[in-house]
């Protein structure tokens, strides 16, 4: 469910700190609300809200902007084995789902950092979903679904344009990355394309310009009798003292990334 | 069940230190459960309980939709109470099975190390790295033990406290919104006394009764601290103070009679007073704390008894006591003397306690040996209080 690699990696850290999931989606064009059953074993994506709503319904069309402060974060330093295994997940991040060949042993001896650029976001205002609840349709859900508090809507999502991989030199500067060696050991098919961004930098990139979501913000859905509610933000629980601590935004688990599967 | 698995998801957020779940190995020690209904759930997998790496000094429970429960108490608030617990125990007078365990600090070097430990409460919860913070002397094995089970009572009162708040849960309904319900003050209150009810029933000699009282009074205390240093309680929580002092006074309700009481609490009253001391440094007022009549006779009974037992002189009642008779405020001296007349009379009852009888007809007449020597004004409140209980309207 969640990707070997990644625990408390600092750019997860860096994304859990600011409310968002880190999530691998199997798929691109994805636009907030959107449904999603959790049962702490397994992520499935549902579809749009708008199909678990009256036809008439119109949901306002999400914000969008620049996420400057994800950009330029790069990963914690990884080895080469758990770099390659992350590069294959996080290029599904960018829209690229399979690469014929990802060989990263040109880079043997060197730590290696990712990060996500041109980064956008869309939202929707999580009260806004609020007003929308009280029309629900959870049709073929199963009961016990929605009784366990299984039921998640995504309502913000964010998206990178591009992958970059950076490998470390501290060692040995005269390691550099070219366009040869790319060509070489790393092929993407026609789904994307790689290019050497500097000297110890290499650029990632899908080719169809779709741009993927690599986290979300979430929510929990709850039906207390009759009602729905929508909870964005993590429960407080109840303590020996009281907690005056302000609210932390709900993630699924902290420290990992999430693989999504589409129902 | 839910709780199950989000106790160990949050552990997995927030990966324990080397000691491993130390709530799973105290919870077993409450088990099986007084309540037939938690027991019935912990039974049943519904009801669990863990420790749960965070800095804030609390603990908590939480209810999942399955109605399964899970109790979490964080990782520096058990380091905290373990620390505080060696500090004390490192320090002299705290009296274990047999004999006073005396430690090698010195009463101002174990304030002292309290009040750095105070320090280390922070707005954001307690300083991560709380044991470098605090040099820790070698403990004697039997001063150890007594300080490991005095902190382990303050986390079992913990937990006994969180498993009220499964006890008096409720679903929400959709009146209550987004709100989810909460104990009301008079439940908060009733979960800490029926914690120390329990713990102080489930004791199985007079000697760990004394550390398990010692160690519920010792955690309110330390969190007591913990407000006067800036901790904020919201309004839907009694704050520590009173809920400290509903437990002193249940403290003497659960007790068959006062005499037990004050057998019972000697430990108690030393540890709160020392943690307070502490606690009144950390936040810069350098009075002492306060000279009630509770802890003067606490101490009094104390040292009588040591004397007693021909562990002590005579002479050390006197070198422990005079100072409190001269400093402490007047009406707190004349509630005192109104509790050694009372629980020194010029002759005691027989009760179903042989030994006990024995013990403080003893102190009583240790107590009555000292009658010239007290300085005054004491020796007249003194006189002034055996004449109101056994004398009214005689000459003293």
């Amino acid at each position: 469910m969640s990707i070997t690699g990644c625990r408390n990696d600092a750019l997860v850290k860096l994304l859990n700190g600011i409310g968002y999931q880190p999530v691998i989606l199997p798929r691109t064009g994805v636009v907030p609300p959107e449904l999603y059953v959790y049962d702490n074993d397994s992520l499935v994506r549902r579809g749009s809200l708008a199909e678990y709503l009256p036809k008439d319904m119109v949901i306002p069309p999400p914000q969008q902007g620049r996420l400057s402060s994800i950009e330029h974060h790069e990963t914690s330093k990884k080895s080469l084995g758990v770099a390659a295994s992350f590069l294959g997940d996080a290029l599904k991040c960018i829209g690229i789902t399979s690469a014929p060949k990802l060989d990263l042993s040109f880079t043997i001896g060197h730590d290696i950092t990712f990060k996500f650029d041109d980064v956008t976001y869309q939202a929707i205002d999580p009260a806004k979903i609020d007003h929308m609840l009280g029309k629900l349709i959870t049709g073929a859900i199963a009961p016990e679904v929605i009784a366990n508090g299984y039921l998640h809507i995504a309502y913000e999502y964010a998206f990178a344009g591009s992958l970059s991989m950076k490998v470390a030199r501290d060692a040995d500067s005269s390691w550099k990355a070219t366009a040869i060696q790319i060509a070489t050991y790393i092929d993407l098919g026609i789904q994307g394309k790689v290019t050497v961004a500097s000297e110890d930098t290499i650029a990632f990139s899908a080719a169809s310009g779709e741009i993927a979501a690599f986290a979300f913000k979430v929510g929990r859905l709850e039906r207390r009798g009759s009602k729905w509610f929508f909870f964005p933000e993590e429960e407080a629980g109840e303590g020996f003292l009281a907690d005056e601590a302000a609210p932390q935004p709900y993630l699924l688990e902290r420290g990992v990334v999430m693989q999504v599967k589409e129902q | 069940m839910l709780a199950e698995v989000k106790l160990k998801k949050v552990q997995r957020e927030y990966p324990l230190g080397s000691s491993g779940d130390r709530v799973t190995a105290l919870f077993a020690q409450l088990v099986p459960l007084e309540n037939p209904k938690l027991e019935a759930r912990r039974l049943t997998g519904s009801l669990v309980a863990g420790e749960v790496n965070w800095n804030a000094p609390n603990a908590k429970t939480f209810h999942c939709l399955d109605d399964s429960h899970a109790i979490f108490v964080f990782s520096k608030l058990i380091d905290f109470y373990q620390i505080a617990a060696k500090i004390l125990f490192g320090g002299a007078n705290i009296f274990g099975d047999h004999l006073p365990v005396r430690g090698p600090d010195s009463t101002s070097d174990t304030v002292g190390k309290l009040e750095a430990l105070f320090r280390c409460w922070t707005p954001k919860g307690l300083a991560d790295d709380l044991p470098s913070q605090i040099s820790l002397g070698p403990l004697s094995p039997e001063a150890g033990a007594l300080a490991t089970f005095e902190s382990d009572s303050s986390l079992l009162f913990l937990i006994s406290h969180e498993l009220g708040h499964v006890f008096y849960y409720r679903p929400p309904t959709e009146d209550d919104g987004k709100n989810d319900p909460v104990l009301t003050k008079e439940q908060e209150l009733q979960s800490d006394v029926t914690g120390m009810q329990s713990l102080i029933q489930s004791a199985q000699s007079p000697a760990d009764a004394r550390m398990r009282i010692a160690g519920v009074w010792a955690a309110m205390r330390v969190l007591a601290v913990f407000g006067a240093l800036g901790h904020e309680f919201a309004g839907d929580h009694p704050p520590p103070l009173a809920r400290l002092q509903v437990l002193q006074d249940h403290t003497l309700m659960f007790c068959k009679t006062e005499r037990d009481f004050w057998s019972l609490t000697p430990v108690a009253y030393t540890v709160d007073q020392k943690l307070e001391a502490a606690g009144l440094r950390a936040v810069g007022n350098m009075n002492p704390p306060a000279r009630t009549a509770d802890r003067m006779f606490s101490a009094l009974s104390a040292v009588i008894e040591n004397v007693a037992k021909d562990r002590e002189p005579l002479s050390q009642v006197l070198a422990v006591m005079n100072y409190d008779f001269v400093h402490a405020p007047r009406p707190n001296l004349e509630q005192l003397a109104l509790i050694a007349a009372r629980m020194f009379p010029p002759t005691l009852t027989q009760t179903e306690a042989p030994d006990q009888d024995a013990l403080w007809a003893k102190k009583a007449e240790v107590f009555r040996s000292l009658k010239d020597q007290w300085p005054q004004p004491m020796a007249k409140m003194f006189g002034d209080a055996y004449a109101s209980l056994y004398h009214p309207g005689g000459e003293s």
